[in-house]
């Protein structure tokens, strides 16, 4: 399972206390539904490995922020609209606050 | 004809093969003791004698060389004693051994080569590399993880016994890697232990009693965390 967590260019200064969980559930549907994302989508959110670990940049952050926007709008699924408000959330903080979005496997 | 090939071979005016026959009682007595022997080889080879740390739970590396060469005697042996059976020429009967020996060797060989794809003994046989350790599974999944949102094992729960028992162990289960967007497996390969004591806590915080370990295509091990 993927956590997204905000911090430092250096990976070991990660603020671990505040995070988005990517639950295997959620991960799941969104893979069930992948016809509905473009290749970007896919390497950027969909397709994350449980047990790898992304650093993204800024440009792909902005990218997350439409692709959390578009799932709230295609998605009927009460967990999936959360986490995509969370995560969007929580790029628009990793860009105002001048950070590095992670995501961390298990 | 028969009798040219077995007892009038010759190069020129040389006389190759048929100057060495075995009696009717020779041939009985030389192909009893072949097929003897070719017992012994083939029960060598395929249930080949376990080391004394094998039943320590210590991995067995695979049988390799000498259960092919076993195999190959074996065969060897056993193509003797049916040529003996068939002739009485013993070079015949030594080229027919030797034959069976050669092309089984060969065989075995080839079909041995590693292949990509791991097979379950090699998948056994783990490498628990120490940086991963120490700087994945300990500070994502260790006791004093400040990690929010992972799963974290006991203090009082030794996590490398743990990833030993859940690799190793008869009881333990194995499952390919999760999916990718395609529905395939990705590379590598899932092991569960299920214990019926709590070892910490799942990424929710709930009660945790399985170690599930994740080893590459290589046998190393990726991650190692507790779940419900």
């Amino acid at each position: 399972m993927v956590t997204f967590y905000l911090g430092a260019e250096k990976k070991k200064d990660i603020d671990t206390s505040s995070y988005v969980v990517f639950e295997e559930n959620v991960q799941s549907k969104l893979v069930f539904h992948d016809y509905l994302f473009e290749g970007r989508a896919k390497g950027i959110l969909i397709n994350l490995d449980p047990y790898g670990d992304r650093e993204y940049s800024k440009k792909e952050v902005q990218y997350l922020i439409k692709l959390c926007e578009y799932i709230v709008k295609e998605f009927d699924d009460k967990d999936v609209i959360e986490f995509a408000v969370q995560l969007k959330e929580f790029c628009q903080r990793a860009l105002e606050e001048g950070k590095v979005l992670y995501a961390l496997g298990d | 004809m028969r009798r040219w090939l077995w007892f009038n071979f010759r190069l020129g005016r040389v006389r190759v093969f048929g100057g060495w026959r075995l009696s009717r009682r020779g041939q009985k007595w030389v192909s009893i003791l072949a097929f003897v022997l070719a017992l012994r080889f083939f029960t060598l080879g395929l249930c080949p004698p376990q080391p004394a740390y094998a039943s320590a739970g210590v991995p067995v590396p695979p049988p390799s060389a000498a259960a092919s060469a076993h195999l190959s005697l074996g065969s060897g042996f056993a193509a003797a004693g049916a040529a003996a059976l068939l002739t009485p020429v013993v070079p015949y009967i030594i080229v027919a051994g030797t034959i069976s020996c050669v092309v089984c060797y060969i065989a075995s060989e080839v079909t041995d080569q590693p292949s990509d794809k791991p097979s379950e003994s090699s998948e056994k046989d783990y490498i628990l590399d120490e940086e991963v350790f120490k700087d994945h599974i300990l500070e994502r999944h260790g006791p004093e993880s400040k990690y929010g949102g992972k799963g974290k094992f006991h203090a009082n729960f030794n996590i490398k016994e743990g990833i030993d028992d859940a690799v190793t162990g008869e009881d333990s289960v194995q499952k390919p890697n999760a999916p990718d967007s395609t529905g395939k497996p990705r590379s590598g390969t899932i092991f569960e232990k299920t214990y019926n004591k709590q070892i910490g806590i799942d990424n929710k915080g709930k009660p945790a009693h399985t170690i599930r370990v994740v080893l590459d295509p290589k046998g190393k091990v990726i991650t190692a965390f507790p779940i419900k």
